[in-house]
């Protein structure tokens, strides 16, 4: 057992009096990030999986504290009619219960509009994640459009734009990397201190490029993790002050996947109930439906192995059950 | 270390048609929300923490948010 949570982390993950709702409004992407996993087969949500989600909102939210509603793709800001009118929904929803309301979008920022930001930081406090390749010459090649131009000096001037709003949002820029970006990172970083550095609303956080499938990943770019961290302090130009101070997915202590929160769905465009981000198109995964009138259709034998880690309160568990489910899967696999 | 929660039995936690989460072991769910609503015990953060709500999580800088502060910020935590 690998006891590194404390009662609070492991109640605020299975508490009943919170909801997370991860949202795909559609899972058609502007971009084809040369490393993605997603086949953007299914298209923007139909009104009848629109008005389910409200009706889900608005049966839960006199019985819980906090209601979060994440919206993930595909690229979510397809699907920005879609995003406001939940958001309209809960946020009137939450305002006469009392519950308090975060918004979320995982987005690539081609789209991200100040208008957009302003409207929805008037109805709940929001944060953004927002994922850089490295400067123009690397992220041009692995984010690139749908129609094969480069994304970043769209993405660079919204973000500029963003920075003149008053709003009080959060943005996390998501650096990802691998063995060839670490020069570019290098850029990039220096040049993300010299434009936000002084604004408290922009934040950096690291991620390792790993292999989540797709048959797009060059291994021999994968950074190990020593690798990582040394190219992390290169990139900032200082050894880490704190190690638990965290700067990337290495750094973090006692997190707890949102697969493994009793309290987070993940709703995909076609009313599919799901628990990972990430393995959209295992069964695994489907674990139920939501119906018209808000209703669920859970299959609990799916959903418990997603929970397993709390048994033991399993670090590895815990924070990436996915991993551990295809472990298990791999071992039985071997053996017979 | 709390060690009220310990050892759940992961086919004893539920999702109802309705939304709600419920557990087998009624005991267990009610010290989850009691402990959930609880004061988080404070954060460890470099800067000041001024926030009005709770902050539980370990930030690099100040921590001076309206509301609850439970994630792990490189920056400061607004």
């Amino acid at each position: 057992m690998n006891r590194l949570y404390d009662d609070h982390d492991i109640a605020e993950a299975l508490s009943p009096k919170s909801l997370e709702l991860i949202l795909l409004p559609t899972e058609k992407c502007n971009f084809r990030c040369t490393y993605c996993y997603e086949d953007f087969v299914l298209g923007k949500m139909p009104e009848n999986v629109i008005n389910a989600i409200k009706n889900l909102i608005e049966n839960r939210t006199p019985h819980i504290d906090n209601l979060s509603l994440s919206w993930f793709g595909g690229e979510p800001l397809l699907a920005k009619d879609i995003i406001t009118s939940i958001t309209d929904h809960a946020h009137a929803c939450c305002s006469r219960h009392g519950t308090r309301f975060h918004t979320a979008i995982t987005t690539n920022g081609f789209l991200l509009t100040r208008e957009l930001v302003t409207q929805l930081c008037e109805k709940s406090s929001l944060s953004m994640q927002i994922t850089l390749d490295g400067f123009r010459d690397w992220h041009d090649k692995t984010r690139v459009l749908a129609n094969g131009r480069g994304s970043f000096d769209k993405l660079w001037s919204n973000l500029k734009s963003l920075k003149t709003l008053d709003s009080d949002f959060s943005i996390t820029l998501r650096l990802h990397l691998h063995s060839m970006n670490i020069d570019s990172m290098k850029n990039l970083y220096k040049l993300i201190e010299q434009e936000f550095g002084n604004d408290h609303r922009f934040h950096t956080y690291f991620h390792k490029v790993s292999d989540l499938g797709g048959n797009t990943v060059n291994g021999a770019t994968l950074l190990s993790n020593s690798d990582y961290l040394s190219a992390m302090d290169e990139i900032r130009g200082k050894t880490n002050p704190n190690p638990d101070q965290p700067i990337s997915e290495l750094h973090l202590k006692g997190y707890i996947c949102y697969a493994a929160r009793p309290n987070s769905l993940l709703i995909r465009s076609d009313g599919t109930i799901g628990k990972c981000t990430v393995a959209l198109n295992s069964e695994k995964n489907r674990i139920g439906k939501i119906n018209d009138d808000g209703s669920l259709v859970i299959d609990h034998d799916k959903l418990h192995p997603w929970f397993s880690g709390y048994s033991e309160l399993s670090r590895p568990t815990l924070s990436c059950p996915l991993a551990t489910m295809k472990s298990r899967t791999h071992a039985i696999q071997d053996k017979s | 270390m709390d060690k009220k929660l310990s050892r759940i039995d992961p086919a004893g936690i539920f999702i109802d048609s309705d939304g709600s989460i419920f557990f087998r072991n009624k005991r267990l769910e009610t010290s989850i929300i009691s402990l959930e609503s609880a004061e988080k015990p404070p954060g460890v953060n470099t800067g000041a923490c001024n926030n009005g709500g709770n902050c539980g999580g370990d930030n690099g800088g100040d921590c001076t948010n309206g509301g609850v502060c439970s994630g792990y910020n490189f920056g400061d935590c607004q």
